[in-house]
């Protein structure tokens, strides 16, 4: 018995983690101990050393002293803040307007927003939010059919989690160990071919079936002329104001992804306030909402970190490279069972859990078969973006629910319409195991704003305890 | 807590008073942890300010001989090391100060392929059964095994290894005192299970999946 406990121990640990997690006890809690108890009785049967727990501590404290983890803060709140800044009603009125006229105009500028808003933030809410109580009345109006604006709307509201600066990229990127600045330029490939298949089917639909995304009557547009312009500039300078705060000073190499984020909450900040809506009770909220998510996350985080050392040290590593790495098919072969995977998980946990559960199991594997770590992590980020858009965790359609009138939206039609959104995203994962060059193009011969950022963001390479770079000013010259 | 005429409701009543103490105790941790959250972004955002505009200023301070930018830059200069480590002080605090408190509010998210489907009852179970045997003996170990590692920090003195760096019991504090907090509120919690299993006590906050 004890010989087959002792020959058998990762797998028994996978099992009870398992177990346990389905009973639904907080998955922080349930991975800890998991963890912790299997460790002890590891040390009994003599398979680690007792000095093992000693790494626990330097884990754990790798963990909350990881300068790039500070982001999921930052960036939370800074999606909190713009979700009631106004911002995406200027934008899609003015693009309402501006595109209303074709078939399909108004799904295009409701893809165009979710573009835009989710080059600006990282955080899903606020743009499915705004779009839903903004634009779904107006389709609903001039005849759009309901199931496709609601899946329009919910899909580019997930496109914010491929766009940097995505939240999901730097979680990724921390957990597979390569540069979040990077994951960004290998990500934006990948976000502009799905921006393009959204805005290719909405194409096909106005050509196949016309009645469900009609243009809107002349009466409908409002605005002409220097009115229109005024309108959609005043959506898109403040745009691009917070794009080059967040985005730009990553990419040119000014900022960390951390550092971006925590601009990022002072230019929301000030768009809120120039728009009149920035109050002490919406900073408090965001803060309070921030704290509690942040803290969520990173018990999650400490949790895995407590099983996957105590997993590796009783040869978890082996038993699963063991499983994964003879694989039919090769590399590919290991990239459609992760990705089948990922998808069937993605039903049960949330993105986070994936993150990091899964992701510290299969990213050993990845690099033994010698896979572009980056391209991995674009994949599997495009992959869990289904995750927002089916039943029954699907986060984009319970906030199009919360908001879409009962009596005319029903929650069949929100299910239903999501499904081609959901096969577009999956063409999209498709694509990108076919085409590598989707990711790695931009990272190898890119323009030398790529040399620049990797310049910079290299020095976040290591475990999180070093700082940014600080330029020496101790003496400025005229200080003498 | 409504039956205070039976003797058993008296006790439950009594041993309700102590998970509602260590709900506000959780709570001024919470507070603590919420301000971080402002107090995180703003330093981060001053340091990354400081190093965008680090050569305008020095331009300015060539051209004009304004002794002001100089005198930031060189406060700044050194203190920039502080100021970087401050901010991950803080997201530490963050984290295990705030950990208690999202537990009390049922926010710590869960599998609920079951949890979803049972009853209420069973779900009381289950908090009981997985305070009592998960998280307990949990934060007891994890308390176990960092109190030391932060106590031989604090009497070393140990500093940071950045010029100018903050010293690190602060932070190593943070994990100790926020697993004794966790195991607190599950103390709590579990109390509160146990008089909704035998009493009419009602548990104020149901599991929502948390918004994202």
């Amino acid at each position: 018995m004890m010989e087959f406990i002792a020959a058998n121990m990762a797998p028994l640990m996978f099992g009870g983690l398992v177990l346990f997690m389905v009973i639904g006890y907080p998955a922080a809690f349930s991975l800890a101990a998991v963890g912790l108890f299997f460790g002890l009785g590891a040390v009994q049967l003599g398979l680690i050393p007792p000095q093992f727990f000693g790494n626990l501590t330097y884990q754990l404290f790798g963990v909350l002293s990881n300068e790039l983890l500070l982001a999921i803060p930052f960036f939370t709140f800074m999606g909190v803040i713009l979700e009631k800044s106004g911002l995406a009603e200027d934008l899609l009125e003015g693009f309402g307007q501006l595109f209303g006229g074709v078939r399909g105009g108004l799904s295009y500028a409701v893809i165009l927003v979710g573009a835009v808003l989710g080059a600006i933030t990282g955080t899903v809410a606020a743009s499915v939010i705004a779009m839903g109580l903004i634009s779904l009345p107006i389709m609903m109006r001039y005849g759009y059919d309901v199931r496709h604006a609601t899946g329009v709307i919910a899909a580019s509201g997930t496109i914010t989690q491929l766009i940097p600066p995505s939240l999901v990229l730097i979680v990724l990127a921390a957990q597979l160990n390569v540069s979040p600045g990077d994951m960004y330029i290998g990500a934006t490939g990948a976000s502009i071919v799905q921006v393009l298949l959204f805005a290719g089917w909405v194409l096909l639909l106005s050509i196949i079936r016309p009645q469900d995304v009609p243009a809107l009557p002349p009466e409908a547009r409002t605005l002409r002329g220097w009115p229109l312009a005024a309108r959609v500039m005043r959506g898109i300078i403040p745009s691009l104001a917070l794009i080059f705060i967040v985005l730009g000073t990553i990419f040119l190499g000014l900022a960390t992804p951390t550092e971006a984020g925590a601009m990022g909450v002072v230019g929301s900040m000030l768009l809120a306030w120039i728009n009149g809506r920035l109050s002490r009770r919406l900073i408090w909220e965001g803060m309070e909402a921030t704290m509690r998510l942040t803290a969520m996350v990173v018990f999650i985080l400490l949790g895995s970190r407590v099983f996957s050392l105590v997993f590796q040290g009783v040869g978890g590593g082996h038993w699963i490279e063991g499983m994964l790495a003879n694989l039919p098919g090769g590399v590919v072969g290991f990239l459609i069972v992760v990705n089948v995977f990922v998808f069937v998980l993605a039903f049960f946990l949330d993105f986070f859990e994936i993150a990091f559960i899964v992701i510290p199991l299969v990213a050993p594997v990845a690099q033994a078969l010698d896979i572009n770590l980056i391209w991995f992590g674009v994949m599997i980020c495009a992959n869990m973006q289904t995750s927002f858009m089916h039943p029954p965790f699907g986060f984009a359609l319970f906030y199009l629910r919360g908001i879409a009138p009962r009596e005319t939206v029903k929650t069949r039609d929100i299910y239903l319409g999501a499904i081609p959104w959901l096969v577009l995203q999956l063409i999209l994962v498709a694509l990108l195991i076919a085409f590598p060059q989707m990711v790695t193009a931009f990272l190898s011969d890119g323009p030398k704003v790529d040399l620049d950022s990797i310049q910079i963001v290299l020095p976040q390479q290591g475990t999180g305890g070093t700082p940014p770079p600080v330029f020496d000013m101790s003496a400025p010259p005229s200080f003498k | 807590m409504s039956e205070r005429d039976s003797p058993a409701g008296g006790i439950m009543a009594l041993a309700l008073s102590l998970p509602r103490g260590i709900d506000r105790i959780s709570r001024v941790f919470g507070i603590v942890a919420t301000w971080l959250v402002l107090f995180s972004s703003m330093i981060s955002a001053i340091n990354a300010l400081f190093r965008y505009s680090t050569g305008a200023m020095l331009w300015l301070e060539r051209s004009y001989g304004w002794q002001v930018f100089g005198w930031l830059l060189g406060v700044y200069g050194r203190n920039s090391n502080a100021l970087s480590e401050a901010v991950w002080y803080m997201f530490a605090g963050m984290v295990m100060l705030g950990g208690a408190w999202a537990f009390k509010i049922n926010e710590h998210v869960r599998v609920d392929l079951v949890y979803g489907a049972i009853s209420e009852k069973a779900r009381t179970w289950i908090d009981l059964l997985g305070g009592l045997f998960f998280l307990l003996p949990l934060c007891v170990l994890m308390v176990y095994f960092t109190w030391p590692w932060f106590w031989q920090s604090f009497m070393n003195g140990e500093g940071s290894l950045n010029a100018g760096g903050l010293v690190r019991w602060p932070a190593r504090l943070m994990i100790p005192l926020g697993f004794a907090l966790l195991g607190l509120q599950g103390i709590a919690e579990i109390i509160k299970c146990i008089a909704a299993l035998t009493t009419d006590y009602v548990r104020e906050f149901a599991y929502e999946k948390p918004l994202q």
